[in-house]
């Protein structure tokens, strides 16, 4: 018979958060503030005419060989050809690339040159549209990784679609979960092949008190609905991961703050097989109910697990 | 004749993964020329649905695309096991079962399972192919994926991505359909956190007449496509959320 514990193993080194922390208000851009850009994208990927549809969260301006999405909850913008990847015959593309060495086996970069050129695009893309924000940092590039293995059994890896990505930091903390990405893809070097950006402005700085890492977490291990149930049936949940970040709600969802929060990576099993089990990934609150309201923050996200 | 989807989902607590599988099924359920005819949850989520078994009919087989939610099950500290496993309520699935989708209707596959289709030099994706019987696309996951309020629209939106199209069909416009590698893209870009990257393993080659069917441009239309079931050449994705 299994033997219930009563919370889980924390395995990771706990981040160290200090006394109080700053909570910030922020706000969806309009559909009107984002004019400019959407026509901009428009533009640059040579969508045609567009026509408006309202399709639940978001207003879709329909071309003919792609759209660009506006999100009202977030102000966030996708733009993409969608007949700009049909002109290949599969994924790979024409990049000047090399194999980098990486601790999962051989991996494909774009070279110096190719890299700097399209970085150099990206940001002058952002500019335009004026879609540069204080809080936004180059991150990396990303390139599509494309093996194949044909019938001879030969295997080959490619260079794909490349991604520069600008990502967000509030103060020294990085700005995790869906909503704090700006991304530019490209088929080649000067083939735009579409733009996501989600970000809302932050307006506001407000502060409140935050608790240790320890007494944030003993509050969500009695909440999380998923510790809760496998400890119940006698599992063994191990924390291996837990990071100090902020957190921005996926483009489809209303926010209007931007708060600290745990990136938690654990592990579930039985206690028995400790080789075989389940991993999970998920963002949890740092701050507790009691500590927004303390602050006169008051709002549903803060209250309810992301 | 329509397309019918399927949907799996174990809970283990929490009801977003639920909702995550059910948003796939009902955004096609709407849909002209789909139907949502299988919806499946926890003790119901069963091996014998994903494995050959004699005298039964497995019910992935009896749909045209599936959504499910469960788990990838593997020793975190061996990366050998990863992606090699994704739980049921009976028994895992394991890239060395007896698997045949495709055999008869499944062409879409696609889970958010944690690492099941992770690919490094030893320990390669290709361990899923003998999978494909007539299946055109495995979509999941490289790294580890996030459960929780953010990602419990994933299933609808993976769907809504795909049929766009056929939607703005019936409201007078053309416009151009997604492919399916570009809909998993864009719903895991709009659901995920940045460190998690999406992955698929999809194949092209002869149909049953020989001749050739290239799965890249495929996009979810409520006609069946014909299938790669010789001479194939397969291919794995995986890129940044």
């Amino acid at each position: 018979m299994a033997t219930e514990q009563s919370k889980p193993v924390i395995h990771a080194q706990l981040p160290r958060v200090p006394s109080t922390l700053p909570v910030y208000e922020v706000r969806a851009k309009t559909l009107d503030e984002r004019s400019d850009a959407i026509r901009l994208f428009q533009q640059r990927l040579k969508l045609g005419d567009s026509t408006p549809v309202r399709i639940e969260e978001s207003v879709r301006f329909v071309g003919q060989t792609g759209e660009v999405e506006f999100y009202r909850p977030s102000g966030a913008l996708w733009a993409r050809d969608y007949a700009s990847s049909l002109t290949y015959k599969d994924e790979r593309r024409p990049w000047d690339s090399k194999i980098v060495k990486t601790e999962e086996g051989p991996a494909v970069a774009l070279d110096d040159a190719s890299h700097k050129r399209i970085v150099g695009n990206a940001e002058g893309l952002f500019h335009d549209a004026k879609l540069r924000s204080e809080h936004a940092y180059l991150a990396d590039v990303v390139l599509d990784q494309v093996h194949s293995h044909s019938p001879d059994g030969k295997k080959e890896l490619f260079p794909g679609e490349a991604t520069v990505r600008f990502l967000y930091r509030l103060r020294d903390l990085r700005v995790a979960g869906p909503g704090a990405k700006s991304y530019v893809f490209f088929q080649e070097a000067d083939r735009l092949a579409g733009v996501y950006h989600v970000w809302r402005d932050v307006v506001a700085e407000h502060k409140a008190e935050a608790t240790s890492a320890e007494a944030a977490l003993e509050l969500w291990f009695k909440q999380d609905k998923q510790i809760v149930y496998s400890l119940k049936l006698g599992r063994v949940v191990d924390i291996d991961s837990v990071e100090l970040v902020y957190f921005a709600m996926p483009p489809s969802k209303f926010q209007d703050f931007v708060f600290p929060a745990f990136r938690v990576i654990g592990f579930i099993h039985d206690g028995k097989e400790r080789t075989k089990g389940t991993e999970f990934a998920r963002f949890c609150h740092a701050l507790p109910p009691k500590a927004y309201a303390r602050a006169n923050l008051l709002a549903d996200t803060l209250m309810i697990r992301p | 004749m329509a397309r019918n989807a399927g949907t799996w989902w174990i809970r283990d607590g929490l009801d977003d993964r639920r909702d995550e599988a059910q948003g796939f099924g009902s955004a096609l359920d709407n849909v002209p020329g789909f139907n949502w005819t299988t919806d499946l949850g926890d003790s119901n989520v069963l091996q014998k649905d994903f494995v050959e078994t004699p005298n039964y009919t497995e019910k992935v087989d009896q749909v045209d695309v599936m959504f499910m939610c469960s788990h990838g099950v593997y020793d975190k500290n061996n990366s050998s096991t990863w992606g090699r496993a994704f739980a049921t309520s009976s028994g895992d699935v394991t890239d060395s079962a007896s698997i045949d989708w495709g055999k008869n209707d499944l062409e879409i596959f696609s889970s958010h399972a944690c690492k099941l289709l992770y690919h490094s030099s030893s320990n390669e994706v290709w361990r899923w192919e003998p999978a494909f019987k007539r299946l055109h696309y495995m979509f999941g996951f490289h790294t580890v994926s996030y459960s929780g309020k953010g990602q419990r629209d994933r299933g609808k939106k993976f769907a809504t991505n795909a049929v766009a199209h056929i939607i703005l069909k019936l409201l007078g416009f053309s416009f151009p359909a997604m492919t399916l590698r570009d809909a998993w893209k864009k719903a895991n870009i709009e659901v995920e956190d940045s460190s998690v990257k999406w992955a698929y393993l999809r194949t092209s080659g002869n149909n049953d007449s020989g001749q050739f069917v290239s799965t890249y441009s495929e996009t979810l239309e409520p006609t069946e496509p014909n299938d790669p079931v010789s001479n194939r050449t397969f291919y794995y994705l995986n890129g940044t959320c």
